[in-house]
């Protein structure tokens, strides 16, 4: 999933960013709402996490005008605010859940798999194509009776590919889904991955299904389907 | 403004609202009840006299009547005498029937009026005598004609005797009427100025307790207001607290828990965490350690220190130290008095007001500025200055940055960190110092923090 992490305090930002990257995820993290705000309307996620108290816009303020702009991206709070009161006006502002601070990072991680499960791009537990079947939760690629582990990076390219089966992928379509906003890939980066992707694919007897268009991207496309 | 502060009693204010509010009702309860009560009485006294004039105008009737009997009585007699006809005494017999119940009239009014009575006894007699005289004319012959005129002649003197004394009686209770009817008057016109009175007072007591009742009011809405800034300040400093003191549990946690899942297959990632964890349990202990600083000291009052300190030495110990352990990206004036100046303190609490201070100046000064510790005797005062050219605070944030926990929002924009217990700390120690502190600021222009310390005697 890609997730927009807002969080001002870069103590908590750091670790949240890192354990949501390691399961697959890739994070936006910034530290300011007007950042924030920017950034939802520039791009889309699947996923949205909101500190409450930043300085400046605050999240609850930011979760406002973003459910009144009619988007509806599940919006996580993350917050010191304790009350009911708060509460409540978290989730009246447009809040899908609220989390209080300090938080136990296994059940963040399971409620973000849960607000996932209802982003608007949620497919199911699993991408499919032919008989190479993504396993979500697990990171995990399996064809016939073999299962291989992908690593995050590998998982993140094998699923964007998989969300958007058969289209060529143009390389600043990878640039922009695949790398966090304010980093900027090397020039070979993209096709470092795609390589390093075709090993673990060889490894499942399918390196040829990603295929390279030249002059225009990348397709990702079963033999039987040519 | 003064004219109307003293209008109403000085001790007001310190009455509490229960007490205002029950000399408000009692204000025009009092006005009420004493209006009634004084137009009561005058009311019965006025009745009381009016009773005594209608008595005075029936006894100088009945008087009159009196008068009429025995001249009616008398006028009979003669008529006979001259006549010796019978039909002639019917006057005399008619009064004579009368007047027992004339005098019983006037001697049951007069139970009213006492100090007429004596005369009304002396006339009583009189007429009895007249009567007495008048009825013995009626018996001897008439053939015999001198002593009848010698009889005649003692009536007439007796009855004139009786008349004057009724005229006398007459004119005595006319003066007592006189005086009566004066009386009355004088009453109608006190009735009329207690009217008056009445309504001024009642004018004068609805429009205090009004004035009273506004003033209650104002000030039930001023603790209304002071209580609703004090919930305030109260949920923003719970929220602010609650902020402070998770952050760096949640970032502790969240540190500890990424190395615990990553740690197996990275290990350098357990290393690093656990890093990041020490660090911020350190400033998690300061934290407690300022937070327990400042319940330990809240409310406490000023104890006696007796360590002398010599101010110029120990500040510029404070200040050598400090430039050697800070990175020098400002430019720093120390000015230190010429003489010694000798306070009496505790040298570690007042050590951590300066670096307090002098760690906000280097904060939120840009590198390339200046910052200036500048120490001086003024009166019976010591004064610390630390002044920089960072920043400033904005006026909104300026009231508040003594508070606890309060951070301003342009410096967190800036992304200086720090809990906002260090200004409150500076506050607290200064106090217990029997001192004060000040703060001047502009934005962009710098800070002028001043410490006031008093000299030891």
């Amino acid at each position: 999933m890609r997730i927009l992490l807002v969080e001002d305090d870069p103590e908590q930002l750091e670790p949240l960013k890192t354990i949501l990257g390691h399961q697959g995820h890739l994070v936006d993290g910034v530290k300011e709402g007007e950042t924030a705000q920017w950034l939802l309307q520039e791009k889309t996620y699947d996923l949205i996490i909101l500190d409450w108290m930043l300085p400046g816009m605050s999240g609850l303020e930011l979760c406002r005008n973003y459910r009144q702009a009619g988007k509806e991206t599940p919006i996580l709070l993350l917050t010191a605010k304790d009350t009911t009161g708060d509460k409540v006006m978290g989730l009246d502002a447009g809040a899908d859940d609220y989390l209080i601070k300090p938080v136990e990072v296994m059940e963040l991680l399971a409620r973000v798999r849960a607000l996932g499960r209802r982003s608007p791009r949620w497919l199911g537990d699993q991408l499919r194509l032919n008989d190479l079947v993504l396993h979500l939760s697990s990171m995990t690629l399996q064809r016939g009776a073999k299962t291989i582990s992908l690593s995050t990076r590998e998982y993140q390219f094998l699923e964007f590919f998989l969300r958007h089966p058969g289209q060529v992928i143009r390389r600043e379509q990878l640039e922009l889904h695949l790398w966090e906003w304010d980093n900027q890939p090397e020039s070979n980066a993209v096709s470092t991955q795609i390589r390093r992707l075709r090993l673990r694919l060889e490894e499942l007897g399918c390196a040829e299904w990603l295929e390279t268009v030249y002059g225009m991207g990348y397709r990702l496309q079963a033999p039987s389907s040519v | 403004m003064n004219r109307r502060r003293t209008f109403t009693f000085q001790g007001w204010p310190q009455l509490s609202p229960q007490q205002q509010g029950f000399l408000i009702i009692l204000l025009p309860v009092f006005c009420l009840v004493s209006t009634v009560g004084i137009f009561v009485w005058l009311s019965m006294s006025m009745s009381d006299y009016e009773k005594a004039v209608r008595h005075s105008q029936r006894v100088q009737l009945e008087a009159r009547e009196l008068l009429n009997h025995l001249i009616d009585a008398e006028t009979g007699i003669r008529g006979y005498h001259l006549t010796q006809r019978a039909s002639f005494l019917e006057p005399y017999h008619t009064a004579l029937a009368q007047l027992p119940a004339t005098l019983e009239e006037i001697e049951t009014l007069l139970s009213y009026s006492p100090q007429q009575l004596t005369n009304f006894q002396h006339l009583k007699t009189l007429v009895n005598r007249s009567i007495g005289l008048l009825t013995a004319q009626m018996n001897p012959p008439p053939s015999d004609r001198w002593p009848l005129i010698q009889e005649i002649e003692q009536s007439k003197r007796v009855m004139d005797q009786t008349r004057a004394a009724i005229n006398a009686f007459i004119t005595a209770e006319e003066r007592l009427l006189v005086n009566r009817q004066q009386q009355l008057e004088s009453l109608r016109q006190m009735h009329a100025i207690a009217l008056i009175l009445a309504v001024m007072v009642g004018f004068l007591g609805s429009g205090l307790a009004v004035r009273l009742f506004a003033k209650l009011f104002r000030e039930l809405e001023r603790r209304r207001q002071e209580l609703e800034a004090a919930c305030n300040r109260l949920s923003q400093f719970t929220a602010n607290a609650s902020h402070e003191l998770r952050a760096p549990i949640a970032a502790i946690l969240s540190h500890a828990q990424v190395g615990i899942l990553l740690g197996q297959q990275q290990p350098e990632q357990a290393l690093l965490r656990l890093e990041k964890v020490a660090s911020l349990a350190k400033s998690m202990g300061q934290l407690v350690n300022d937070l327990l600083f400042l319940a330990r000291h809240e409310g406490v009052s000023p104890p006696d220190f007796t360590t002398p300190l010599e101010v110029g030495t120990f500040i510029q110990a404070i200040a050598q130290e400090w430039r050697e352990t800070h990175a020098q990206s400002h430019t720093f004036h120390l000015q230190l008095p010429s003489v010694p100046l000798l306070i009496k303190g505790d040298r570690d609490m007042l050590k951590q007001v300066v670096l307090n201070l002098l760690s906000n100046a280097e904060r939120y000064t840009p590198a390339g500025g200046t910052i200036t510790l500048q120490v001086s005797q003024r009166g019976e005062e010591v004064v610390i200055v630390v002044a920089d050219t960072g920043i400033g605070i904005s006026a909104t944030a300026l009231p508040h940055i003594f508070d606890y926990f309060y951070r301003d929002e342009r410096v967190q924009r800036r992304g200086i960190r720090g809990a906002g217990l260090g200004l409150a700390i500076v506050r607290q120690i200064v106090q217990l110092h029997r001192g004060s502190v000040l703060v001047e600021s502009q934005e962009n222009q710098g800070s002028t923090f001043t410490v006031k310390l008093p000299l030891a005697t």
